[in-house]
Parts: C-alpha cells; sequence; structure tokens
C-alpha cells in the first residue's frame, strides 16, 4: 500500500517537475523578432512577392533546427507600396508598433536611402537589398549592411568582359533616379579604365511607355548599350530598340530580366547578355548547396515557383536568404540577448567570412567592415536561342575596389 | 458639452502623446502634420469651393524649403520650418495670381498642370532634390536660452508638431470666423451676387488661395521634420489628390471634419495594409459608401442630423 | 547627330500617333464630363483595364484583334451597371465625382494588381513589319494604329452626328436642363455616354498595349494629360479635345527631337498655361459666364 502512494507520489513529483520545467524553458525562449519591408504594391510589387516567400523560408529554416541560440525566429512583413516615405513610415512601424530588433530589405534604393538615417535613429540593423553604390557608401551608417551586390561592384567586375567580349564603343541607358545614375557613372568609370568608351548616356524617366524618341538618340557609332531599367520600363525598351537598332549588342545591369520569361521576349532579346550575382537556372551553379536552396525556397531549375508557375526574382532573392543567416551567425557569435547588445552583433558582423554553404548558396565571401558591403563574385548571362545560360563567372578579386568610408571608427 | 468639446480634444492629445505607445505616437504625429494640411485644403476648397489641384506644390516646397536650408546651411529647425512657410506662401501667391481668374475646370486643371511642372522638374533636378530617392537629414537640437529640446527624444517631435497644430488650428478657426471669413463663404454659396454687393472676389479667392497654400507648406515642412526626409514624391499628384479624399470624406467647409478624414484614411493605410495588402480596396468601397450616404462627407452627415446649430467647432 | 528633316520629321509622326490614342481616351474623358458632370480620375485605369483584358484575350486565342471586339463589349457591361448605380447619385457635383471615381480607381487598380499581379507583361505586336525610313526601322504596327485609332474617331463622329441617341448626347452636352424639358429619355442618354466613353478609353488601351505594356498603374501615365487636353480644347467642344490632343502631342513630339522628352513635357505644360491665361475657355470652348 506505502509502495503504491510512494510511487504514484514520486510520479506526480515528476510530472511537476517535467511541466515546470517545460514552462521555465519556454519562458526563456522569447523570439527574435525581425521585420521586412517587402515591395508588396507599386513599381516594385514583383519584388516584394519572392522576397518575403524566401525569407520565411530561411526562417522556418532556421526555427525547424531549434531557432537562434535556442531561441523562435518571428517575423513581422509590412509593405513599403514601392514609396520612400510609406517604407521609412513601416520602419518605424516595424519597431515601435512591433518591437522587432532587425530590419531585412527593400529592394528599392530610394527607400533603403530613406530608411537609413532611420535604421540609425532607432538604433536598428538593417539590410537592404538594393544595389545603389550610396548604401555602402556616403547614404549609409554604422547600422546598415549592405549584403548583396551594389552597382560599382558590378559594373566593375563586367567592364574587362564587356570590352573583350562585347564591344568598344558604348551608349547607355538608365533609368532616371539613384539606381539608374549609379548604373551610369560606374559603367563609364569602369569602361573606360578598360579601354572602352561611352559615346552618348541617355536618362529615362521610370514609367515611360514609349522609348522611341529616348532610343532614337543613340548615335550610329554605338556598338553596344549598356542599359539599366526593369519591370515594364525594360519591355518598352527591348522592343523599340530592337525596332530602331536590331543590330545593337546589349548588356543590361542586375534585375533588368527579373520576372521575365527569355523565351516571351522573342527576337528582340536575343543575344543579350546581362549581369546576375545569382544564375537564374539551376544550370548555371549546379551545386549540392545551391540545388538544396532552390528545393527549400520552392523553384524549379528554370526559376519558377512550384506549384504557381510565378517567376522569382532570383537576382536579389539569395541576398535576403544569406542575409538572415549572416545575422544568425553574428547573433550566435556575439551572443546577442536583447537591444542593448546591437553594437556586438554589429562587430560580429564586421569582416565577417563565409563559406559557400546552404545558407550561403551564392558562393563564398565576406562582409567588409569599413562600409558593410558584402564581398561575392558574379556572372554574366546571355539569352542564346530564347534560353538563359551563363557564359562567365567573375571570381570577387575582380570585383573589389577600395572603401570610400570606414563605419568602424563611428560611434554607436 | 458643445462648447467644452475643442477644449476636451486639446487636453486629449496632450495627455494621448504621453501614454500612447511608440508606434501609434509615430503615427499620430502624421495625422497631426497631415490633419494642418487637411484644414488648410479646406480653406480653398470647402470654404470658397477652389477645387485646387495644385496643392502638391505647396507640399513640396514646404518640405524641401525646411530640409534644404538644415541640410545645406546647418539651419536651425525652426528658422527652417519658417522658411518653408514663407516658400508656400511665395509659391501660393505666383500661382494663385495665374489660376484664380479661372473659372473651375479650368482652374482644376492649370493647377494640376503646376504640380505636374513641379513634380517633373523636382524628378528631374536631382543635384537639387535627390529625386525620388529624396534628402535625408540630422535634425539638430533646438534651442530655447539653456534648454535644448531634441526631436530624436521619442516625445519631442509629438509635442513639436502637436504645437503647430494647435496654432495652426486657432488661426485658421479665428480666420474662418473672422469678417474675412464670412466673405469666403459668402463666395462659396454666390459668387454672383457677392461680387454684386461690391467685394472684389477675384482678390478674396486669392486671399483663401494664399492662406491654403501657405499652411500647406507648413505641412509639408512638418512632415519632413517627422520623417527627416523629403523626396520630390512629394510634388506628385497623389499629394494633390489625398487632400481632396480628407476633406470630402470628412466633411468639407468644417475645418475639423477634414481632420476626420485623415484619421480614417492613415488609420486604415497603417492598420489594414498590414492584414491584407490590397486594402485600398476596401477603402475605395467606404469612400463609395460614405460620399453615398453623405455627400457632405462623415461630419457634414452629423452637422445634417444634429438639427439646428449643429457643433461650433 | 540631328539629321535634320528626316530626325524631326520622326518625332513629330511619332507624337501624332500618340496623339490619336491620346485623342481616343480624351473624348471619352470630354464624353462624361460634358454630358454628366463627372470627373472621372477612374478613366486611366478603364483604359488600363482595356489592356489587361487584351493581354487575356491574346493568351487565351492567339490573336490580338478578336480583343479589339471583345474588350469594348465587356467594358459596356460593366460601365452601364457602374454609371447607373454606384454613380448615377452623384452626377452634377464635380468635386464629389472626383473623390467617388479615385475610390473606383483604389478598387480597379488593386484588382488589378491582385488578378494579372505585378509584373509588367507583354504583348507582342499583332504586326511585326516595319519599314525603313526617316532612318530608322519604323514599326508598322504604330501606324496602323494611327489608322485604326481614326477611323474610330470618324466612326464616332457619325455615332454623335448621325443616330438618334448620339444627337440626344450632343444635345445634353449642350445645354442639360435644355434637354431634359424636352423630355429626352435621361436615363439612356446617361448610360450611353459613359459607356461610349469608357469604351473609347478601354479601345485606347487595346491599342496601346503592344507599344507600351500592360501593368496596372499604366492608367496614370495618362489620365492627367487627357484632363488637360479636354480643357485646353474647351470643355463642351469634342473638336477642341481632338485638335488639342493632335497638337499637343505633335508638338510634343517635335520638341523631343531637341530636349530631352522630360523637357519636352514639361515646356507643353508651360505652354498650356499660357494659352489658358490668354484663353481661359481653351481652344473652343464657350465663353461662360
Amino acid at each position: 500500500m506505502r509502495g503504491k502512494l510512494v510511487g504514484r507520489g514520486m510520479v506526480f513529483v515528476v510530472l511537476l517537475l517535467m511541466i515546470f520545467g517545460a514552462n521555465t524553458e519556454l519562458a526563456a525562449k522569447e523570439p527574435i523578432k525581425v521585420g521586412m519591408l517587402a515591395d508588396k504594391t507599386g513599381g516594385l510589387a514583383a519584388y516584394g512577392y519572392s522576397h518575403e516567400k524566401v525569407l520565411r523560408a530561411a526562417i522556418q529554416k532556421i526555427n525547424k533546427e531549434g531557432g537562434i541560440l535556442g531561441r523562435p525566429v518571428k517575423l513581422y512583413v509590412e509593405d513599403t507600396e514601392s514609396k520612400p516615405s510609406v517604407g521609412a513610415m513601416k520602419f518605424r512601424k516595424l519597431v515601435e508598433t512591433y518591437g522587432v530588433d532587425f530590419v531585412i530589405d527593400s529592394n528599392s534604393s530610394g527607400i533603403a536611402i530613406a530608411c537609413a538615417p532611420v535604421a540609425k535613429e532607432l538604433k536598428t540593423p538593417y539590410f537592404p537589398c538594393a544595389g545603389a553604390t550610396e548604401i555602402s557608401g556616403e547614404k549609409g551608417n554604422r547600422y546598415v549592411f549592405q549584403l548583396c551586390t551594389c552597382v560599382r561592384e558590378e559594373c566593375k567586375g563586367v567592364a574587362k568582359f564587356a570590352v573583350n567580349n562585347i564591344g568598344k564603343k558604348w551608349a547607355t541607358v538608365v533609368v532616371n533616379y539613384a539606381w539608374g545614375w549609379s548604373n551610369e557613372k560606374e559603367f563609364k568609370k569602369y569602361i573606360t579604365e578598360n579601354g572602352g568608351e561611352v559615346v552618348k548616356s541617355i536618362r529615362v524617366p521610370l514609367g515611360t511607355s514609349d522609348w522611341l524618341p529616348y532610343l532614337r538618340k543613340i548615335p550610329k557609332s554605338a556598338e553596344a548599350v549598356f542599359f539599366a531599367n526593369f519591370g515594364s520600363d525594360f519591355l518598352s525598351f527591348i522592343r523599340d530598340l530592337h525596332a530602331i537598332r536590331p543590330d545593337i549588342k546589349k548588356l543590361g545591369a542586375v534585375y533588368v530580366l527579373s520576372g521575365q520569361d527569355p523565351k516571351k521576349l522573342g527576337p528582340a532579346a536575343e543575344g543579350l547578355y546581362c549581369i546576375a550575382p545569382y544564375p537564374t537556372r539551376l544550370e548555371g551553379l549546379n551545386t549540392p548547396y545551391n540545388r538544396a536552396y532552390r528545393k527549400l525556397i520552392g523553384v524549379d531549375e528554370e526559376g519558377l515557383e512550384i506549384g504557381t508557375g510565378k517567376r522569382f526574382v532570383l537576382a536579389y532573392d539569395w541576398a535576403v536568404w544569406q542575409a538572415m543567416f549572416a545575422l544568425k551567425a553574428a547573433i550566435e557569435k556575439s551572443g546577442w540577448k536583447n537591444r542593448k547588445d546591437t553594437p556586438k552583433v554589429i562587430k560580429a558582423l564586421e569582416g565577417m567570412r563565409y563559406e559557400e554553404s546552404l545558407e550561403f548558396p551564392q558562393g563564398s565571401g565576406y562582409i567588409r567592415a569599413e562600409d558593410h558591403l558584402a564581398i561575392v563574385g558574379l556572372y554574366v548571362e546571355q539569352i542564346v536561342k530564347g534560353v538563359l545560360k551563363v557564359v562567365t563567372k567573375i571570381p570577387a578579386q575582380e570585383v573589389v575596389y577600395s572603401p570610400t568610408v570606414d563605419r568602424t571608427k563611428e560611434p554607436f | 458639452m458643445k462648447r467644452g468639446f475643442p477644449f476636451l480634444l486639446v487636453i486629449s492629445l496632450l495627455v494621448l502623446g504621453l501614454i500612447l505607445p511608440r508606434g501609434a505616437r509615430s503615427l499620430m504625429v502624421q495625422m497631426m502634420a497631415f490633419s494642418i494640411f487637411a484644414m488648410a485644403y479646406d480653406i480653398s476648397l470647402g470654404f470658397t469651393n477652389q477645387c485646387s489641384l495644385g496643392h502638391s506644390v505647396f507640399f513640396g516646397a514646404g518640405a524641401y524649403g525646411t530640409i534644404l536650408p538644415m541640410l545645406h546651411w546647418h539651419f536651425g529647425v525652426l528658422p527652417s520650418v519658417f522658411i518653408g512657410f514663407l516658400l508656400g506662401l511665395v509659391l501660393a501667391f505666383l500661382t494663385g495670381l495665374i489660376s484664380v481668374r479661372l473659372s473651375e475646370a479650368y482652374f482644376v486643371i492649370v493647377t494640376a498642370i503646376f504640380s505636374a511642372i513641379f513634380h517633373l522638374l523636382a524628378m528631374d533636378m536631382t543635384w537639387l532634390t535627390g529625386g525620388d530617392d529624396g534628402l535625408s537629414v540630422t535634425l539638430p537640437k533646438i534651442g530655447f536660452g539653456p534648454l535644448k529640446l531634441s526631436l530624436y527624444h521619442p516625445l519631442g517631435t509629438y509635442y513639436f508638431v502637436l504645437a503647430f497644430l494647435l496654432a495652426g488650428y486657432l488661426a485658421l478657426r479665428t480666420i474662418v470666423g473672422s469678417p474675412l471669413g464670412m466673405i469666403f463663404v459668402a463666395i462659396r454659396e454666390n459668387e454672383k451676387r457677392t461680387a454684386f454687393l461690391g467685394y472684389n472676389v477675384r482678390t478674396y479667392k486669392l486671399i483663401a488661395f494664399l492662406i491654403s497654400g501657405t499652411f500647406t507648406a507648413l505641412s509639408g515642412g512638418l512632415y519632413a521634420v517627422s520623417l527627416r526626409y523629403a523626396t520630390a514624391d512629394f510634388f506628385s499628384l497623389y499629394w494633390s489628390i489625398i487632400p481632396i479624399v480628407w476633406c470630402l470624406v470628412g466633411g468639407l467647409g468644417t475645418l475639423i471634419g477634414p481632420c476626420i478624414g485623415v484619421a480614417l484614411m492613415s488609420l486604415f493605410q497603417y492598420y489594414v495594409s498590414a492584414w491584407w495588402t490590397y486594402y485600398l480596396v476596401i477603402f475605395g468601397v467606404l469612400i463609395l459608401l460614405i460620399l453615398r450616404v453623405s455627400r457632405r462627407g462623415i461630419l457634414g452627415y452629423f452637422i445634417g442630423r444634429g438639427a439646428r446649430g449643429g457643433w461650433r467647432l | 547627330m540631328p539629321e535634320g528633316v528626316g530626325f524631326i520629321l520622326f518625332y513629330l509622326i511619332n507624337g501624332l500617333i500618340w496623339g490619336l490614342i491620346i485623342a481616343l481616351i480624351s473624348l471619352g474623358l470630354s464624353l462624361i464630363f460634358g454630358v454628366m458632370g463627372i470627373v472621372n480620375m477612374a478613366h486611366g485605369d478603364i483604359y488600363m483595364i482595356g489592356a489587361v483584358l487584351s493581354f487575356y484575350f491574346v493568351s487565351l486565342f492567339g490573336n490580338f484583334w478578336i480583343s479589339l471586339l471583345i474588350v469594348p463589349l465587356i467594358v459596356a457591361l460593366i460601365a452601364a451597371p457602374t454609371e447607373r448605380f454606384i454613380l448615377r447619385p452623384f452626377e452634377g457635383h464635380p468635386s464629389v465625382t472626383m473623390i467617388a471615381t479615385v475610390g473606383i480607381s483604389f478598387i480597379l487598380q488593386q484588382v488589378a494588381l491582385a488578378t494579372f499581379g505585378g509584373i509588367p507583361k507583354k504583348i507582342s505586336s499583332p504586326w511585326e513589319v516595319s519599314f525603313d525610313f526617316l532612318g530608322v526601322s519604323y514599326p508598322g504596327y504604330r501606324l496602323l494604329v494611327a489608322a485604326i485609332s481614326t477611323l474610330i474617331i470618324i466612326g464616332v463622329w457619325l455615332f454623335l452626328y448621325r443616330t438618334s441617341l448620339g444627337i440626344l448626347i450632343r444635345a445634353s452636352m449642350q445645354d442639360k436642363e435644355m434637354a431634359s424639358a424636352m423630355g429626352i429619355n435621361v436615363n439612356k442618354v446617361l448610360i450611353g455616354t459613359f459607356v461610349l466613353g469608357s469604351v473609347l478609353a478601354a479601345i485606347g488601351g487595346v491599342l496601346a498595349a503592344p507599344i507600351s505594356q500592360v501593368f496596372y498603374l499604366m492608367g496614370n501615365d495618362v489620365i492627367l494629360l487627357c484632363f488637360i487636353v479636354v480643357i485646353v480644347g474647351g470643355l463642351g467642344s469634342l473638336e477642341g479635345t481632338l485638335i488639342a490632343a493632335l497638337i499637343l502631342s505633335s508638338v510634343e513630339g517635335a520638341m523631343a527631337a531637341f530636349l530631352t522628352p522630360t523637357e519636352a513635357r514639361a515646356m507643353i505644360f508651360i505652354i498650356m498655361v499660357a494659352v489658358l491665361m490668354l484663353r481661359p475657355q481653351g481652344l473652343f470652348g464657350s465663353k461662360r459666364t
């Protein structure tokens, strides 16, 4: 009789311990809050869709594997409406209303530049996925990390290939805002350094439907055109250019082919080259890590979402994925517990090196301490018979340039 | 109770600044800045029937007039806001001279053209405006003798903007209640008869337009200060159309009505956009429903219902 | 670089072709405002809907010309009840209609975004031929657009001057009070006008899609220009709208040869302000007291 009581008592006590023990564990597992500025509507609506899916997939993987330092990651997503003023307001909302400690993304350079000072004011590390060089330059600050390729890297990397393989005399056609001007300036600088020449620079307002009047100004002496546009502008550009100069060679900046099906572009796009930090098709980077990454985010070998057939903007999706994992590594390395520890996370990110892996499928690289820019390699793709093929890989050494700022000296 | 209402509102705004959580407080700051814009626009549309589509010119000018001196010449916040205010006055005068003499639809289009011209120029002159990407600025502290107020303090921007909102409201309410205001209403009700009574209608319409444009610029300056940022997008047609939405949804010609419109739209954008990306569909339907029930907007509905006297706000 | 006359002529003709498309859309706007007092801020979005529907039909049937026939029918079916049940109570109050149609604009844009998506799409040109003249390969389709637009405009004119409904619409435009005093079927006139105006905008969208692109915000590109054309042409004057559209687009086109197109657009705006200052009623508008 007594034995039974003691036995039951012990079972009861053990049960109590388990329940209470579990509770205290749960209480310690306060989530790490991450905010996302997704461009879900407006001119960049195509980007927000895939960026959000990729980040969610990354966080799902992290949480499945036990979270970061045992804590689950919770994601809050807000729509920037592709407008800098809305983006800045939503940044504040993410931090002030939801209490996020880190913010990832917007694909728009304008939004990134508008949010940079807000990130510093609210002492929140910010990881935009936009290409303007100024983000890791004069318009950035110690809280901002540009973990994607920037325009200067892209132009520097491609210049030699362009002069040797595409043409020597160039015209540039860019959309009229920061990302466009950045491309225009950097391309001219590096093409000239490599023995080429820019004979005409043309700027076109965003959203122009008829590009014929602008493109008519491309001089006959130009053998090739370097262009920076995307979306509806790209479609108008490629169609109107073909009408005027079907012979001219074309090199596009990063993004130009975002969301487009090369087959549907027809002869107007045949032979077109474009800079790509990440190959659209699996064939261009057929590593086990890339295969696994693409499986987790749900795209097939052609870059289409499995199930819906929607085109992902793979050109910068990887930057969103890698930003999350870089952040995870930094939190683990620095032992970040709450906002007071944010300077530690920033210091951990400065100079961080990473190897090609499932977390960093784009390739090995490092985060430069002085300007918070990711130093990685990139690719050049070409549309051959309606199919995008990688034609060359440009290693990180050819892409790197001296930093223009030193954030490590900046106070928090 | 009706007399005491505005007093109650002021006290609530003062207290809310202290008790609201940070996110809601930032939203309030935006709503307060926009309320000045909405009330200013009401002077033009609600009180003198001038449906301008050009107010984005003043809004953007106020924003840049405030940001540029701080950025390039290290002016203080208050002087910069004042410069934005003055810039609005000058531009309202120049555009008003040209537009006010035109009748209804022509007035609308010419003001819209001004908005388009300024937007094009602002997007093009990126060396000055930073184009669509805009310009960010670090706000200096505001000094009152030995006291230094930093707008980066969580409560700083809120009370800064609130002060201007109260001052602006008092100014506009006084104007509207004065003989000048009566003439505005007379012009709205029957322009011909007012002219017949010997008033130079064009001059009074210009004055109303001036007041409207100037306070719109003030709103633009305050909004830029709250964001620490200005962009060429502030000159776009969107910012000309949105005050009309505020006024018509909230209630024209009441000064407070447009503020209700601001609150509704801002709350909608802030909260509903998080549940449903396509929140504007709901807002579009809401606009249609509100206008269907009351062409005079929400407040107009209650005033109409509220029998004699209505609310003297 | 400018090779003289050929160069300028290229820009002039390009401007003229867009002028015809803008004329189509603006005629619709002018009718809607002139007869019903609706300041249709959603007019550009009807243009967009025309292009979006055309995209779907081209994907389904592979034939562009079918969409030119079907899209107007679909738009008519949507426009008629919209006028009768949604906009009718607001007519006669311009600023209210302005905001009501802003509401409709929000709805149309977001529905297009939710269904069609945020990625701009291309409709291939139904006529891939190019003609070599003026120093470039000029797309034949653009010339075809000019021809079709002209035919439609002539068709609209015949409708307004030769059919009874058309005459009623014109009468209502010139003098609303008189028209209703004479016992005209107001319902028919109002619905008919709104449908006609919307269909014109939608056809503009169908024609423009292969030479611009299909995107849920494409309406914003044209709406302001169309309003300006209607006013500068003179409210209540369809001839004025047509002429204003053609002259403004051609002049802007020609100026784009020397200036950047952005500067050319700004110059056009300044010229229009000047026109309105000298002639406040527009080119062909009547002097109203």
